[in-house]
């Protein structure tokens, strides 16, 4: 095999892994605390990529020339909506069937992925978008002897430590703050967090928060990585962020960012070595083998089962 | 103080039902201020279902709750803790996956923002539970789930207990403890009555429980069937039959 494939698709592999991690975070902590697959959520992402678009060109018209600053205050606005969008899908559609039986919230949950998707269909146009590259330039990588055996643009550095960096931020916030143990809390035993006092309403309306900010970093990383997509791209890489969090165990916020790590890398060298056509394919036998195989995933517990 | 402002927790005709499933049928009755009061019944009578219903799961459908003359029936469960009422429930319910500390920590949200942030307070309150439970705080970086069932249940005390609760109520705390350590809990809930604490203890063990109560009720089926003070019901034929194993 060639050193220098192999080296390139790795690192595309992280980067896409990075991605994926982001995304998966969403599905991993909304199942934790409700026991519920939010499948609306691979649309809050590609929401959060028109989002970092439109802000984009505000910004731009608006005459701001920096590209950090730029991009700074995109990511900011971008979170910041992205949130209110998810917020809004757990007050509308999931909150008035929080008792309801387990069917119920999944049939709303497609039901606002097919809302989403249509809203921004006529909104915005069926067509491909666009946006014009932003950061320019890459580094070569090295092996010991000297060999070149990929490059890394700017691009992709910063897309891995964006996400590394919110990762980090959110797993902090989950281990040491009030907020992040009460979350854990309602998600062990949501009466007891109520009868100690927790609003555990507040609680699932943060976490589709947290949730959809980290989607929506995900989605300005794609944009400026990519520079095009379109209404639907929520629907592939959302249920391969899904697969990340099944892969990881899902309901472990760990195990988000391992999985989507290994089905980035595991999906790149696919490509890169047997067939790109197929990846998509290969990323759901992949998610049906650990369904089958171990269904509590890499870092799941077996026992989970939410009542 | 007259009666009705030595009275902390009052119901007045309270019932509840799960679904169509009525549990509960006109349940009346009081707890005073520096008070131990007991309620016991058989398994299936709704001593759990009353407790639970004082934080509204279910929520009563017909009667009054009162803490403190405040009118609590329909209030948002989340927002009973913060009057000051602070309960041990049924089987426990620590959360397994989090240390020791975290649940006692968790156990301080009731309080204003201004009192959780304090570490003073903060350190004031582990202290007392580490007075009540030497043994439970040697473990306080272990995982709760990893703990014995009578740590457990130190541990459910000491959680309701860091609000400084005005009122603790407490589910079966001796179920499935041995008798040592039986012995030991009743011990520690004389000395958080005698710290100024208002107890209302749900127990099968009635001797036990009839032994540290001022007072206790009677629950068969739902209704109150008999009341008074401690000491006479532990005395009565009839309680001591149904209740006490006949010995
Ligand atoms: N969550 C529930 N849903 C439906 N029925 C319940 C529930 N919990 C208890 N019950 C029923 O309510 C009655 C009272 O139960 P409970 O309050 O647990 O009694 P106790 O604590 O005195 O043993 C029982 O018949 C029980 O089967
Ligand atoms: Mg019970």
């Amino acid at each position: 095999m060639n050193g220098y494939i192999v080296g390139q698709q790795v690192i595309n592999g992280l980067v896409l892994g990075a991605i994926y991690g982001l995304i998966a975070v969403g599905y991993t902590m909304v199942y934790g605390i409700m026991g519920m697959i939010n499948f609306a959520h691979g649309d809050i992402y590609m929401i959060s990529a028109y989002l970092a678009a439109i802000f984009l060109a505000l910004l731009t018209g608006a005459g701001v020339q920096s590209v950090p600053v730029a991009l700074v205050l995109v990511l900011a606005l971008t979170i910041l909506f992205t949130a209110f969008y998810g917020w809004t899908v757990e007050r509308v559609a999931y909150r008035p069937l929080r008792n309801s039986n387990r069917l119920a919230p999944l049939i709303s949950a497609i039901g606002v992925s097919l809302i989403l998707q249509n809203y921004v269909r006529i909104s915005q146009g069926a067509r491909n978008q666009g946006i014009p590259a932003l950061i320019e330039g890459h580094v070569r990588v090295n092996a010991a002897d000297g060999v070149t055996i990929g490059q890394v643009t700017y691009t992709q550095i910063l897309i891995v430590s964006a996400a590394l960096l919110s990762m980090g931020a959110l797993a902090w916030i989950m281990r040491h703050t009030t907020l992040g143990r009460s979350c854990r809390a309602t998600q062990q035993d949501r009466v007891m967090a109520e009868l100690l006092g927790i609003n555990t309403d507040h609680i699932i309306a943060t976490v589709f928060i947290m949730g959809a900010a980290m989607a929506a970093v995900a989605g300005l990383l794609v944009t400026l990585n990519y520079g095009s997509f379109d209404f639907f791209i929520g629907f592939v890489v959302g249920i391969k962020a899904f697969t990340a969090a099944v892969l990881g165990g899902i309901g472990s916020l760990p195990g988000a960012m391992l999985g989507g790590v290994i089905l980035g890398l595991c999906e790149s060298l696919f490509s890169g070595f047997v067939n790109t056509d197929y990846k998509d394919v290969f990323a759901f036998a992949v998610l049906i083998l650990v369904l089958v195989v171990r269904p509590s995933g890499l870092l799941g517990h077996p026992e989970v089962e939410k009542v | 103080m007259n009666a009705e402002e030595r009275r902390l927790l009052v119901l007045e005709g309270v019932r509840a039902a799960y679904g169509a499933v009525p549990v509960l049928h006109d349940v009346t009755l009081h707890v005073d201020r520096g008070e131990i009061v007991t309620l016991i019944g058989a398994n299936g009578a709704g001593k759990s279902t009353l407790l639970m219903t004082l934080f509204g799961q279910p929520r009563a459908t017909a009667g009054r709750i009162l803490f403190s003359g405040q009118e609590m029936t329909a209030l948002p469960t989340h927002r009973i803790a913060r009057l000051g009422i602070a309960q041990v429930p049924e089987g426990r319910r620590i959360f397994p996956a989090m240390t020791v500390e975290e649940n006692l920590i968790l156990g301080i949200t009731p309080l204003t923002a201004r009192e959780q942030e304090d570490p003073g307070l903060r350190a004031a309150l582990l202290e007392h539970v580490r007075s009540l439970f030497p043994r439970l705080w040697e473990r306080h970086r272990q995982r709760a789930g990893t703990l014995s069932g009578g740590e457990q249940q130190m541990l459910a005390i000491g959680r309701a207990l860091m609000s400084r609760p005005r009122l603790l109520l407490l589910d079966e705390p001796s179920l499935g403890l041995a008798p040592l350590l039986i012995r030991q809990l009743f011990a520690v809930l004389r000395r958080i009555a005698a710290e100024g604490t208002t107890i209302f203890l749900v127990e099968q063990n009635a001797n036990q429980a009839l032994r540290i109560a001022d007072r206790g009720y009677v629950l068969v089926n739902g209704r109150i069937q008999m009341e008074g003070v401690a000491a006479d019901l532990l005395a009565d034929g009839h309680v001591r039959q149904a209740y006490l194993g006949g010995h």
